[in-house]
């Protein structure tokens, strides 16, 4: 019922993976958390409907949201979602339940090359303040693979930003528009990400963020560094990004300990909360899918 | 032939017959401290199969009773037996000879007195007992806790205390002491202490004790037989769990039989640590059985030789008792465990707990595998009480659609915390709990189990059919707004009622919710509307379809004044 369930079309994946039709997906009874973060799942200033649960991606942030003094329930984050329908579909031949136009994603130990990037972002009414010339410098000195850029829509759209990019020789890419107030979602985001972490060998950032995380899902080896930038706006209750960085150094750094990369994105994206297609329509107040049988659910292979 | 004899001060005009103290726990217990040279007095209303059981076996009974109706009732029912003698009138008349080897005074000694006697306090009353027991002989005393389970739960109301009676468990066996007698460890009794079903050995009911998981369901099972439908303020069952699992047992108990004497006490046979008889199900079904702890803590669990040994039908439901013999696992039960788990919102315990739970079942479907009948560590699985099976076999998904409806329906009325949204109906919240089991169900699945569960039940309390009907109708239309079944409590009806209140204001909320979107939608429109009706192209097109519209209105005009 809250537009930003659908951003990144997260509803149209939970959609997808439950059975039901994934161009329209039904309304899910309660606020979806939309991106990693920190504090207690949830949009700043977002107007809740009293009694309807955050469904949050990891334990920790529901109970943040429970201390909060909001009702919660660990589900997962949609693109581990993605993943297991991805490999449910492989795994069972069920073109049925097939992502419909990018189809099947490139599969894990096919080759991987160079590193996937990407710039920190502000959303629509945040501005990030910060050197884009400087982080180049320095990503051409600490790469020595081939780059992909994945810049935000806005910083795609805005041709100096984009511009300075490809004129350092990089590729630059965008997965598609977030969308908002339930217009311009672009509901295969999260595909288009999965396709292209499945090609590259690592996943980098100047801030640790929800890409990162999805990356190490993936199976790309992280790296956080670089101009952190500053964000206008930011929420400071949790902490902010000073926060971050001391409760995740292990990923901070030009190269980090994949192991525990791996253990935090599992926490993150809440890897072992996932729940089967029956369970999570009943959670999220979805109605029974069409007589399609239902595979059970999928852990994610870290 | 009888005698009964009025010793004076008899009751005239009234019975204790349904307060008598009996029940088949009540009577093992007894039953081991009398032989066939015993002589026996019952002090206070015992019940008749109590008193019928020790006329057969010891050398001589004595009853005294205080009623004359009571008094002249047993004189009738042991016409034939000269070995029965029957006492009526007030403890104070009475003369103990100290000859007699058991005294029994399992109601207490708040019934042996008579408005037309003298009130003796307790401590008289008990040193009276102690004079008519001889030397070697055992008295057998029945006291009602005060702050019994039974007590703290009940919203009827309770008799005043008597301030001479001690209270507490350790007042009791001090004041014994102190009269001077030698007290064999007492046992606590569950539920009603009339009549208690569950008879436990107080120092077995430590919290470390292996017992505590089968003690807590096996007090639960009795509460629920005695408590269906009487005003409560608490769930006892829930009540009775937790004070064993903190080791209270003993002080929380309804009931405590001890056994003094003036030389060390010894029973004829040796006792268990703990006994069940009778209880949850239809007298039918009885099967009494013995606890024992064995030297390496291990617990074990024997058919009492009394019970009938031969299997026993109703429908298709069937018990053979002697299932219930062999070592019990010292595992917690797996409702126990996913309670906890929801609670904390804990789905990947739940989940995990399901899986291992439901895998086991598919290995060896059993209708009579539920939460509450398995104890489980792991991947271990056990049940609780193995002597129940159906005569025809049944199917897995049909034994796991019953469990975890059970489950689903004990989740939904306990009122306690859970993950699933506080709209979801049992059938869905069963289908839920398959799929994170890893064995879907539909709620077809879910809602066919009702039959089932409902046979069951009435097989077990043998209702007659339009009481099956009944249970059939309430177990099918559970919902998250009943209170708990078998206790209908003022606990869970005002949790009910905080929940209706809460999901009312959650409605009103989404529609104000859904109001204030209607409005920004409404307003965006309008916007757009006005910025298309002022747009140039719009204003081009109003111009040129302008005749068009002129001819259709004066075509109107015309033929509407040709019709009048």
């Amino acid at each position: 019922m809250h537009h930003a369930n659908h951003f990144y079309g997260h509803a149209h994946v939970l959609a997808r993976y439950c059975g039901l039709d994934d161009t329209d997906p039904p309304r899910i009874a309660g606020y979806l958390q939309h991106g990693w973060n920190i504090g207690d799942g949830l949009g700043e200033g977002t107007r809740l409907v009293a009694g309807r649960p955050t469904f949050a991606w990891s334990a920790a942030t529901a109970a943040r949201a429970r201390l909060a003094g909001r009702p919660a329930v660990v589900i997962g984050a949609p693109f581990a979602y993605l993943m297991a329908h991805a490999e449910r579909v492989l795994a069972a031949d069920r073109p049925r339940l097939a992502p419909p136009a990018l189809a099947v994603p490139r599969q894990d130990g096919m080759r991987r090359t160079g590193t996937l990037w990407y710039p920190f972002h502000g959303w629509e009414k945040q501005k990030v303040r910060g050197d884009h010339d400087a982080l180049i410098a320095t990503i051409k000195a600490v790469e020595t693979e081939p780059v992909t850029i994945c810049l935000y829509w806005q910083d795609h759209d805005d041709r100096r930003v984009r511009g300075r990019y490809e004129r350092a020789g990089f590729r630059v890419i965008c997965h598609g528009r977030r969308g908002f107030k339930w217009r311009g979602t672009d509901p295969q985001f999260l595909d288009r990400q999965l396709a292209e972490l499945r090609g590259h060998r690592r996943v980098a950032s100047n801030r640790l963020s929800t890409a990162i995380f999805h990356g190490i899902a993936a199976g790309c080896e992280p790296a956080v560094y670089g101009d952190e930038m500053s964000l206008a706006g930011e929420d400071p209750r949790y902490g902010g990004h000073a926060r971050v960085r001391r409760q995740w150094p292990a990923l901070y750094g030009e190269q980090t300990d994949l192991r525990a990369a791996r253990e935090a994105a599992r926490a993150e994206l809440g890897l072992d909360h996932l729940a089967a297609p029956d369970e999570l329509r009943d959670l999220l107040g979805w109605p029974a899918a069409s007589s399609v049988p239902e595979p059970r659910a999928t852990r994610v292979r870290l | 032939m009888t005698t009964l004899t009025l010793i004076g001060g008899e009751t005239m005009a009234y019975s204790d017959a349904d307060r008598a103290a009996g029940g088949a726990a009540l009577g093992l217990l007894a039953g081991a401290y009398a032989g066939p040279e015993t002589r026996v007095l019952l002090a206070g209303p015992h019940a008749t199969e109590l008193i019928d059981a020790l006329a057969d076996r010891c050398a001589a009974v004595t009853c005294l009773v205080r009623t004359l109706t009571d008094a002249q009732a047993l004189a009738r029912r042991h016409e034939r037996n000269p070995r029965v003698r029957v006492l009526c009138g007030s403890l104070d008349a009475f003369t103990p000879g100290g000859d007699q080897d058991l005294v029994l005074a399992l109601g207490g000694l708040g019934r042996l007195h008579s408005p037309d006697g003298a009130r003796l306090t307790w401590q008289s009353s008990l040193d009276r007992l102690i004079a008519a027991t001889a030397s070697a002989g055992v008295l057998l005393l029945g006291v009602e806790n005060p702050l019994g389970v039974h007590r703290l739960t009940t919203a009827g109301g309770l008799p005043a205390p008597d301030p001479a009676e001690p209270v507490g468990h350790s007042a009791l066996v001090a004041r014994l002491r102190e009269a001077g007698l030698h007290v064999a460890p007492s046992y606590a009794a569950f539920a009603d202490p009339a009549r208690p079903t569950v008879l436990a050995r107080t120092p077995e009911l430590d919290a470390a004790s292996g017992a505590v998981p089968l003690l807590a369901a096996e007090a639960a099972a009795a509460f629920s037989a005695v408590t269906r439908r009487r005003p409560l303020l608490d769930d006892p069952r829930r009540l009775a769990g937790a004070a064993l699992r903190a080791g209270m047992g003993a002080q929380l108990a309804p009931l405590w039989v001890v056994a003094a004497g003036r030389a060390p006490v010894r029973p004829h046979e040796p006792l268990p640590s703990a006994f069940v008889a009778g209880g949850a199900h239809a007298a039918h079904w009885d099967a009494a059985v013995a606890y024992e702890r064995a030297e390496d803590g291990r617990w074990s669990r024997r058919l009492l030789s009394e019970s009938g040994t031969t299997l026993r039908m109703v429908g298709r439901v069937a018990r053979t008792p002697e299932l219930l013999t062999g070592a019990v696992a010292p595992d917690r039960l797996l409702e126990e465990q996913l309670l906890a788990a929801c609670a904390a919102h804990d789905l990947p315990a739940v989940r995990e707990l399901l899986r291992a739970y439901a895998t086991w079942l598919a290995a060896t479907p059993s209708a009579f595998a539920t939460c509450d009948n398995v104890l489980a560590d792991g991947d271990r699985h056990e049940l609780l009480d193995p002597s129940w099976h159906l005569s025809a076999p049944i199917g897995a998904d049909e034994a796991l659609a019953r469990a975890l409806r059970g489950f689903a329906v004990t989740l939904l009325t306990s009122g306690l915390p859970h993950p699933w949204p506080a709209s979801l109906d049992v059938e869905s919240l069963t289908v839920s709990l398959a799929a994170a089991a890893g064995r879907p169900l539909t709620r077809e699945d879910a809602r066919a189990a009702v039959a089932l569960e409902c046979e069951i039940q009435a097989a077990r309390q043998v209702l007659p059919e339009q009481a099956e009907q009944e249970l059939r109708c309430e177990l099918g239309t559970v919902t998250a707004r009943h209170t708990a079944l078998a206790a209908r409590d003022w606990r869970s009806m005002t949790g009910a009622m905080d929940r209706l209140a809460g999901e009312l204001a959650e409605a009103r909320d989404e529609i104000t919710w859904w109001e204030e979107r209607v409005r920004t939608s409404t307003r965006e429109h309008e916007r757009h509307l006005h910025r298309y009706r002022s747009s140039r192209s719009f204003l081009v097109g109003r111009a040129v379809t302008a005749p068009l519209r002129l001819a259709r209105q004066t075509v109107r005009r015309v033929a509407g004044s040709s019709d009048t």
